[in-house]
């Protein structure tokens, strides 16, 4: 058991390439500020961010702990070119937002709170990783209430013309967030288990070998293929799916936002999610909805 | 003609200012001698605001304002600024 409550849970699914402005309009749901010099991933962070925390007030010293796979691409990719294609100045707006934790900034100034705020990218298991720090955090007693979230604009580069990618999940730009808590009273969840193994094999004998197993939901991250989501149903003692990907579509953090969703939509249900990178390495985290 | 006198580069120099800043306002709500930068500034521009600007206005017109005491005299207000794209 983690001890990471989860006392609200967002997932905010955007269509690819929606207007900006229409990401403001949501946004002006939540708070009243007026954002300039924002771009689409900090838009994201703070609609995800504010619509989890959306009926609570969170402790001033609330961390934040913003993991993405991509960051800033865009952004990145057009300061690249103003530098080395153009041979001009990038304008400073498009180089400070390249810095993914700008988005972490905009959080806490616009949430009030004074927690220490990073920015977590780790090839395909992001979000897994954020919580390993939250957890080291979190046991070193440093943090006591923290927002953790995934955010990713979506990336075409790997789009069919219908906004699909090559396993036919819709491209979505996604920002899914939980806020959690040391206590358990008022939680509607919690992470009772992140962990991290080295191949397939540890990772299958683990839940194996649990004391005990696990008989819910089971949904496969991006990185697991058809043909090894196959071999994992036959292993597990569970078959019922939830196809997060296939029903709300893929970004960067779509584990982030799976997750987020299973967590509004299943009260009273537990759900293990299973991801690799393509080291091989896996990392399972489970949920559970009071 | 001095630019301060020419109604075509003001507008088009409000609706650069409205659009690098990312304002929330009409070009036509920026008076020609509006203070555009600092806190008596109803825009409230501050210094990043003017870097944005000066790039914009180099890729736009060719002039480079690299002098930091040039940049506030420049950038008092739309009339100066006009008045230094376009001296006569």
């Amino acid at each position: 058991m983690t001890g990471l409550y989860i006392h609200s849970a967002s997932a905010f699914i955007g269509k690819a390439h929606a207007d900006e402005k229409l990401l403001k309009e949501e946004l002006r749901k939540y708070t009243p500020d007026n954002f300039r010099r924002v771009n689409r991933f900090i838009l994201l962070a703070l609609i995800g961010a504010r619509q989890c925390i959306h009926d609570h007030s969170i402790a001033g010293d609330t961390a934040v702990y913003l993991t993405t796979e991509y960051g800033n691409l865009s952004n990145t990719v057009t300061v690249l070119d103003e530098i080395y294609t153009a041979h001009s100045l990038p304008k400073p707006f498009s180089f400070i937002n390249t810095m993914s934790n700008t988005a972490a900034f905009y959080l806490a100034q616009n949430l009030g709170i004074r927690g220490r705020s990073l920015t977590v990218s780790s090839q395909n298991l992001s979000f897994q990783r954020g919580i390993d720090l939250l957890m080291t955090d979190w046991s070193a007693c440093s943090v006591t209430s923290a927002l953790i979230g995934g955010v990713d604009v979506s990336s075409l580069s790997e789009a069919g013309g219908d906004d699909r990618n090559a396993r036919g999940w819709q491209m979505v730009d996604g920002s899914g967030w939980f806020y959690v808590r040391t206590e358990r009273k008022g939680a509607c969840g919690v992470f009772r288990e992140n962990r991290s193994f080295q191949d397939g094999a540890t990772c299958r004998k683990w839940i194996r070998d649990r004391k005990e197993p696990f008989e819910d939901l089971v949904a496969f991250g991006p990185s697991i293929g058809e043909k090894e989501a196959a071999e994992w149903r036959t292993a597990l003692p569970t078959t019922d799916e939830f196809d997060y990907l296939g029903q709300y579509g893929y970004c960067g953090s779509a584990a982030a936002c799976g997750i987020g969703m299973f967590v509004k939509r299943f009260r009273g249900r537990s759900l293990l999610h299973i991801d690799r990178n393509q080291l091989g390495n896996y990392a399972v985290i489970e949920v559970e909805v009071f | 003609m001095k630019g301060s006198v020419d109604q075509r580069l003001k507008t088009d120099l409000k609706r650069l200012i409205v659009e690098e800043c990312d304002l929330t306002i009409d070009t036509d709500e920026i008076g020609d001698d509006d203070l555009l930068f600092g806190s008596d500034s109803r825009l409230g521009l501050d210094s990043i605001d003017a870097l944005q600007i000066s790039i914009a206005v180099q890729n736009k017109y060719g002039q480079l304002i690299t002098d930091s005491k040039q940049l506030r005299k420049v950038m008092r207000s739309i009339n100066t600024f006009a008045d230094f794209i376009q001296p006569e």
